[in-house]
């Protein structure tokens, strides 16, 4: 059996194509980059290194905190907000009558389905001050105070993007959630039955604890995904009011492409791909008990 | 346990929240239907008076067939690349013994975390000196190589709750590793690539941003980019027609769905159970 | 397991397949065009039945660029390039447009022709990446074709690298209004920038949106608003900053800003402006929504199809000493037009192909808008709309004409960052101060 798996030429066959495509398109490209994040670049020549004064620039300048605290609310809205709602989903979805469960299932992924354009599209329909369906609803409960102009105004438009892009998959992380229940034995809801014990606490005292597995793998995750959050910023606001809306990764395209400051563009690149990393220690570190495969 | 009352509510409220998801499909059909003046007037209402001219304006104004054909290509061919390498990575990652094997896979995880944006101008420059340029490969190669990692990672969890015994029986059969792969493993972890075949054509389906770049010439363009273009040179300002776009080109991945939906289900039932 | 090795050897042949047909070059199918010509074609003096492939890329995102690609150049083309097949990238607009230009820039791999403002033609010409269209220019005697010698005047190192219809230079920012909506409300159209103010309170009262204006990236202040807020107070300023002379510091600039902040503040723009687009700016006045609408002239044609009761007036001015009728800002700039690549395989024709599409631009403003261009396509401009008349000869009479700063000056940072402090002033929250202070440094750069 150890010749059978030991067996080099085959483990050459199998690894390098792959690894082949993979380097060439996915990781030799940031050779280049972190190249010109040493020097300053206009994106079609050089003008000389100069050390690490992208860098300082970067992490002096405000707006690319700013762009770091909006994909952190976008980070924290998706961990504690949108992922907990996907489990309660999963867990009444368990409960449901089969042709309630088939329905449920269906609908909560198709958004997911759909392309970024259109649902971002739809939801600046949504968030349309005067004619929008959000205000339209808070009118007619009397509330106009409430009718905001939710994608221009600063305080709103952050978590109004955030509740867009996670809304769009909400339900593709329930249903994850739901074939990990699935796949949890029934027996041990038996006992829990004849221990009287109602939906919130079998919910509490077996299910969740035995979600680990796939809560850490959705972590990983769905963290992930709104770090590198983009395209709803970018088809929703541009960014705007101003700067106010940008994420880290739209900071890198505006700096980048719009500035033409490749060398900067290219820093704030690596520090992100740092944080990232740091990202995915942490949860490594303090979230599973057993290491994520990462 | 729950009684029947409580049970009514919940069946009630969840009917409501899953109609909730299926209101992206309301509105594009909705404003497709509706006159350029009325989507204004009237954005959520049912349409006053039906208008159904919208959706041959829309094909008239681009190549449907070409942009569709294209879409379907890049999807087939990255899904043909991605699940072929990436199922033989991962089994030789998961199963073989060799040095460094914990290392690849952290390698290839790093293709989460790379975002596209970051790399497009080295990306540029290397599929015109690869003489890729203005081929469909020019982007077929990088989405195969960005969804590598996932598919990597979901497939090496499969293969990983595999027994071993399986490869065992093979080889006592006389079988040869690539034999054993091919005919016995393989097939078992059928669900595991219907599921990545489906995630894949999302993904790849609906990808934007390389396709605005890479794809600069019409002919392979795919529907994303075309549609873009239809977009804007319509000014956002007819939404009758671009509700009738975005149901034409929404239209394959929603099929896709219907039929793969309960195949994604199961497959995602199977890795866990298989743990 | 058969049934495997089936499905197994499908997708194998299937994946042949979808490679074969990916690696084909996209232009395999010239091969049935070529024919075509050699069977139609019988005065092929040049290279027999070999056609040309040039790649043309241009602005999809307003009509008239559209209808330029789509109703002249296209149409066109085939009788004056038999031999080439123009490949049309078609490149969204705003930022969309400048990042794909930059990324060809960038990969030093730009289409043949193409068109392109300004800020984004100066970096490309500054990385080498343009072709110097002089020599054609004056071998084909394209110069002789202008009423304005400066447009196709060689710079200061003798190049030239832009050819224009011609059309920017009437362009001019008006604000467009509603007569019917001032009749039915008894207003006054406004001469001072109070009464504009007053006007707007009124309007907004009356349940209408006083201005309509494209706050997405700030478009409306970054195109003429902040430079217009400039000019009614003081056109001289303009000029300085057009030339250098004066920074983003001096009063009038602020007092311009600070205006532009009123006007927010009041509600003269409509809720969420920071996030309206071109389109649904345009449809807003179109459909009686909004009273007034700030725009260039270069939709006068469209504005006055869509609403027939449109009429303008000009900028009102906020200051004693300025005459509104007077002063006049314009569009064009001289490095906004068609550009040909300095790698392209057909210098030649690429060139006369730039120039082609200036010609066919003037063709469209000439026939298609009814407006003047400095090309002259031999086309008598007939049965011009009264408004049309009373816009350009408002145009004539103006005795000071400054140059756009956007169009002229900006490089490519300064535009972004200008963008973006535009559309932060469009909440009415940011003061003119904070405003100042991030730009300074930006536009102290922009000469470099």
């Amino acid at each position: 059996m150890n010749k059978f798996f030991g067996n080099k030429p085959a483990i050459f066959i199998f690894a390098f194509p792959s690894l082949l495509l993979f380097t060439v398109f996915v990781v030799y490209p940031i050779f280049p980059e972190i190249l010109i994040s040493f020097q300053k670049n206009d994106g079609f020549k050089s003008m000389g290194y100069v050390g690490f004064k992208n860098y300082a620039d970067v992490l002096q300048d405000k707006t690319f905190w700013r762009a770091n605290l909006n994909t952190f609310i976008i980070v924290f809205f998706s961990t504690f907000i949108a992922l907990p709602i996907s489990l309660l989903f999963a867990l009444v979805m368990d409960r449901l009558s089969d042709p309630m469960k088939r329905f449920f299932k269906f609908s909560s992924v198709f958004p997911a389905v759909l392309s970024v354009t259109v649902i971002a599209q739809m939801w600046i329909a949504v968030y349309e001050p005067m004619w929008g369906l959000l205000n339209s609803i808070l009118r007619a409960l009397r509330l106009n105070n409430l009718a905001l102009a939710w994608l221009s105004d600063s305080r709103t438009v952050v978590p109004a993007i955030a509740v867009a892009f996670l809304w769009q998959y909400l339900g593709l992380n329930a249903l994850l959630f739901y074939t990990g229940i699935k796949a949890i034995p029934k027996t041990y809801y038996e006992a829990a039955m004849i221990d009287g014990a109602g939906f919130f606490k079998a919910s509490i005292k077996i299910t969740i604890p035995l979600l680990q597995d796939v809560t850490k793998y959705l972590l990983v995750l769905s963290i992930l995904g709104c770090m590198s959050q983009f395209a709803h910023v970018r088809i929703m606001t541009g960014g705007g009011p101003g700067d106010i809306s940008r994420t880290v990764v739209y900071q890198l395209y505006y700096v980048a492409f719009s500035t033409s400051d490749f060398g900067r563009g290219c820093a704030i690149a690596i520090i992100f791909v740092i944080e990232c990393l740091i990202l995915t220690f942490i949860i490594n570190k303090f979230v599973a008990q057993e290491r994520i495969e990462f | 346990m729950v009684n029947g009352k409580c049970r009514v509510l919940v069946n009630i409220l969840m009917i409501l929240i899953g109609l909730s998801f299926l209101f992206p499909m309301y509105w594009m059909l909705n404003i497709s239907f509706k006159s350029k003046s009325e989507v204004y007037d009237n954005p959520f209402g049912l349409p006053r008076q039906w208008v159904f001219n919208n959706y041959r304006d829309a094909l008239e104004k681009f190549n449907f067939p070409r942009y569709l054909s294209n879409s379907i290509i890049y999807s087939a061919g990255t899904i043909v690349l991605t699940v072929f390498l990436g199922s033989m990575l991962a089994y030789c990652i998961s199963r073989m013994n060799w040095k460094g094997k914990g290392f690849v896979l952290s390698y290839i995880s790093m293709g989460l975390i790379i975002p596209v944006q970051v790399v497009i101008i080295p990306l540029l420059i290397m599929t015109r000196s690869f003489g890729l340029k203005g081929t469909r490969m020019s982007l077929i190669l990088p989405y195969s190589a960005f969804a590598l990692s996932s598919c990597v990672l979901m497939l090496y969890a499969f293969f990983r709750s595999l027994p071993k015994e399986l490869e065992e029986a093979a080889c006592i059969d006389g079988c040869n590793i690539y034999q054993a792969y091919f005919r016995i493993v393989l097939p078992v972890i059928k669900p595991a690539i219907t599921t990545q075949c489906v995630l894949i054509f999302m993904n790849t389906y609906n990808e934007f941003f390389l396709a605005f770049i890479l794809g600069a010439e019409d002919k392979i363009r795919p529907l994303t980019v075309g549609l873009l273009n239809f977009f804007v040179s319509i000014g956002v300002s007819h939404w009758g027609q671009i509700g009738a776009a975005m149901i034409i080109t929404s239209l394959p991945t929603i099929i896709v769905y219907a039929v793969g939906n309960e195949q994604i289900e199961n497959a995602l039932t199977a890795r866990v159970a298989l743990k | 397991m058969r049934k495997f090795w089936k499905t197994m050897l499908i997708v194998i042949v299937f994946s042949l397949l979808v490679s074969l047909v990916a690696c084909a070059p996209a232009s395999n199918n010239t091969t049935p065009a070529n024919s075509n010509v050699s069977t139609g074609g019988d005065e092929q003096e040049q290279k027999p039945a070999e056609k040309v492939r040039i790649k043309f890329l241009s602005l999809s995102s307003d009509e008239n660029r559209n209808n330029i690609r789509e109703k002249y150049i296209k149409v066109n083309v085939s009788k004056e390039f038999p031999n080439v097949e123009v490949e049309y990238d078609l490149g969204g607009g705003g930022q969309d447009y400048a990042n794909k230009l930059k990324a060809y820039n960038a990969s030093g791999d730009m289409p043949d022709v193409w068109f392109s403002e300004q800020n984004l033609s100066t970096v490309v010409i500054s990385a080498g990446n343009a072709l110097d269209l002089y020599p054609y220019v004056i071998e084909t005697g394209f110069d002789k074709k202008f009423k304005m010698k400066e447009l196709v005047q060689p710079d200061k190192d003798g190049k030239l690298y832009c050819v224009q219809p011609g059309a920017d230079q009437y362009f001019t920012p008006r604000l467009w209004y509603h007569k019917d909506i001032f009749e039915q409300y008894n207003l006054e159209t406004p001469k001072t920038f109070d009464e504009l103010v007053s006007l707007c309170e009124t309007i907004k009262s009356k349940g209408l949106v006083p201005i309509s204006i494209v706050g997405k990236d700030g478009w409306t202040p970054n195109l003429h608003m902040v430079q217009t807020m400039i000019m009614a107070e003081d056109p001289q300023v303009a000029i300085d900053l057009a030339n250098n002379k004066t920074d983003f510091s001096n009063p009038v600039v602020k007092n311009a800003l600070a205006r532009i902040q009123k006007l927010v503040q009041i509600g003269a723009f409509a809720d969420g402006v920071t996030n309206i687009d071109y389109g649904p700016a345009i449809e807003m006045y179109t459909s009686g929504k909004a009273a007034m609408l700030a725009m260039f002239s270069w939709e006068l044609g469209n504005l006055e199809t869509a609403s027939p009761d449109t009429d303008f007036i000009p900028w009102p001015s906020a200051s004693e000493s300025v005459d509104p009728n007077n002063v006049i800002q314009y569009w064009g700039a001289p490095l906004s037009g068609y550009l040909a690549s300095a790698n392209t395989k057909y210098p030649e024709i690429a060139a006369k192909f730039a120039m082609f599409c200036a010609e066919q631009d003037a063709l469209y403003y000439n026939i298609e808008q009814k407006a003047p261009t400095m090309l002259d396509t031999g086309i008598k401009i007939e049965g011009v709309s009264p408004l049309m008349q009373k816009n350009l000869d408002q145009f004539d009479a103006a005795k000071i004409k400054v140059p756009s700063i956007w169009a002229a000056t900006f490089n490519a940072k300064m535009s972004a960052e200008f963008a973006t402090e535009n559309s932060k002033l469009l909440t009415g929250k940011y003061s003119p101060d904070d405003y100042i202070k991030a730009i300074n440094p930006v536009w102290a750069e922009n000469f470099n």
